[in-house]
């Protein structure tokens, strides 16, 4: 299978749409085919030889890889729907990279902007720097958000991280913003730092693991108890081979937890575990 | 054919194709782990009127379990999927559902699938919670100590049961010995069960009844006490006959466990005190597995 290398030689005139630079879409083609392909943009298209540099390299994987180099801050949608393969992208992406992503693996070396792994359905989503508002959060116009998969930031994200989750994981090894797990239908959300005001407001179900003591509001929340889930050993597994080296005393395996329940304004009975 | 001096009759054993699934018990500590595996297999020895085959495979340490928690695994055997789909969980949430800080996880993969959690998860009475860990469902059910963990399903394979063997011999105390060799012998091979009590059954069974509403009777050909009135298939100086039967994942455990079986009970006990060993079949007609004994055993 091909090896895509596209190295951006100059900053895009303008916000460019970079779905048709998934793995599926580039394997097979040749250099010239690639540098051809054209890139809508906000206010014009433009071709992708226009921008980048482009080398195809065959190799011995089953996958095809992407490797987008440069930083890619004006392309909305990178990997937006890609199904398989690998697409790295060796500095900063745009707003909704990974959305409705369905499989394969997508990975940020930077920075990456708003509406990260919207309505993401599959595959795994790794950004190594900050993440924008609105992690995993549902499409625009849509009820849900992620339905599957994993986002994993290694940073912080803004607001509205987890918003409406409804299955799937998204880990945050660095603080999340305001509002993270709002209206969380179901799925996990890991805060290994501090998560600000407004969390898990609206929450019905799903789980919530903190790496410190979060500040809830009076109402809506169950007493925190100490308390050993019965889950939380396979949780804790899943996890640690989700966040590898970083550090997170929670996910400790001789330690009990404490936990509460809420939002019950909405009848909520999701779980806060720290 | 002779081991350790005690004939081997030149017969074979007949066995059947099945249904099977395994399903992994842990708890606390292993002694709730085996009092929930007890009751979860119980009346699980014959498929003629328990509907299942059922019995601990074997105890898995802490660190072979989903969970982290010593624990033991469960085969269970059955003529049909849906049979397997019916007594699996109505016993799950009798016996392991019921008994204090167990959980229940599956324990083979198969495409065709048995429900677990999917049917016990209603008793949380809408306070269940489901979740997904790396691809596998689970439930959450809110009981006394606190959760009963429980996977969605587990996997339904094709198996072999039926699988047996007689051990014929001159009074009670040296079938015992040679039965219970047999047994711990059956016992350290995994994917297979000996499901009757024991391990053994003395009431082998016959197809059919002089009553119409019995499928299966006593097979007086091995009862010793019927001699002289019916023809007997009983070696000679036997006074006592015990029967393993044998399920298995696939016929070459089935295999495996008559072999050691077989060589466990020929070398247990006072020499002579086993008159002979022999297997049951119906001629070749019912099932398309045979074991052959004197095939089995010839590298013993």
């Amino acid at each position: 299978m091909n090896s895509v290398t596209l190295t951006l030689r100059s900053t895009p005139p303008c916000t460019l749409w970079g779905e048709s630079l998934s793995p599926e879409n580039l394997a097979g083609l040749s250099e010239r085919q690639i540098a051809a392909m054209s890139l809508p943009g906000s206010r014009q298209a433009l071709c992708v030889g226009d921008l980048f540099s482009v080398r195809v390299d065959s190799t011995d994987n089953d996958s095809a890889t992407v490797t987008l180099v440069g930083d890619c801050g004006r392309f909305t949608s990178l990997g937006r729907g890609m199904q398989g393969g690998t697409l790295v992208i060796e500095g900063a992406a745009g707003t909704e990279v990974g959305r409705q992503m369905r499989g394969g693996v997508l990975c940020v070396r930077g920075d990456c902007g708003h509406f990260a792994g919207v309505d993401l359905r599959g595959g795994r989503l790794i950004v190594e720097g900050n993440a924008g508002d609105y992690v995993g959060g549902p499409s625009p116009g849509q009820r849900s958000g992620m339905s599957g998969g994993t986002i994993l930031i290694r940073g912080g994200a803004g607001s509205h991280a987890a918003y409406r989750l409804r299955r799937g994981t998204i880990a945050i090894t660095g603080s999340a913003g305001p509002f993270a797990a709002a209206e969380m239908v179901a799925g996990t959300l890991v805060v290994a730092s501090a998560a600000d005001a407004g969390l898990a407001v609206g929450m019905r179900r799903g789980t919530v693991i903190l790496g410190t003591a979060p500040n809830l509001p009076l109402e809506g929340f169950s007493e925190p108890r100490r308390e050993t889930p019965s889950v939380m050993p396979l949780l804790r597994d899943s996890l640690r081979r989700l966040l590898a080296d970083a550090a997170f005393p929670t996910l400790e395996p001789t330690r009990d937890v404490y936990r509460c329940l809420g939002d019950r304004v909405v009848d909520g009975m999701g779980e806060l575990l720290w | 054919m002779k081991i350790n001096g005690i004939p081997i009759e030149a017969t074979f054993a007949e066995a059947f194709d099945m249904k099977a699934t395994r399903v992994v018990i842990t708890a606390a500590d292993l002694q709730w782990a085996h009092a929930a595996a007890a009751a979860f297999v119980g009346f699980g020895t014959s498929v003629i009127a328990c509907g299942i085959e059922m019995a601990v495979e074997m105890e898995l340490p802490a660190d072979a379990t989903p969970d982290g928690r010593p624990g033991v695994s469960v085969l269970a055997f059955a003529v049909s999927g849906k049979e397997l789909e019916k007594q699996i969980p109505r016993r799950a949430g009798q016996c392991v559902l019921t008994c204090p800080t167990t959980a229940l996880f599956a324990g083979i993969e198969g495409e065709k699938r048995v429900p677990l959690g999917k049917s016990l998860r209603y008793f949380g009475d809408g306070y269940q919670i489901s979740k997904w860990i790396d691809g596998r469902r689970y439930w959450r059910i809110p009981v006394m100590d606190g959760e009963f963990l429980c996977e969605e399903d587990t996997g339904r394979v094709d198996a072999v049961g039926g699988g047996n063997f007689f051990l014929f011999g001159r009074d009670v105390e040296s079938v015992t010995t040679a039965c219970r060799a047999a047994a711990a012998a059956i016992a350290k091979v995994p994917g297979a069960i000996a499901p009757f009590p024991g391990s053994a059954t003395r009431s082998g069974s016959k197809v059919g009844s002089k009553y119409a509403a019995l499928h299966a009777s006593t097979n007086e050909a091995y009862c010793p006490t019927m001699r002289g009135l019916v023809p007997t298939r009983l070696p000679e100086g036997t006074n006592v006959t015990m029967e393993l039967v044998i399920d298995a994942l696939t016929d070459s455990a089935v295999g495996q466990a008559m072999h050691a079986g077989i060589g466990a009970a020929c070398h247990a006990g006072r020499p002579g005190a086993l008159v002979g060993i022999g297997a049951g079949n119906y001629g070749g007609k019912l099932g398309r597995h045979h074991f052959h004994l004197h095939a089995l055993l010839k590298t013993s």
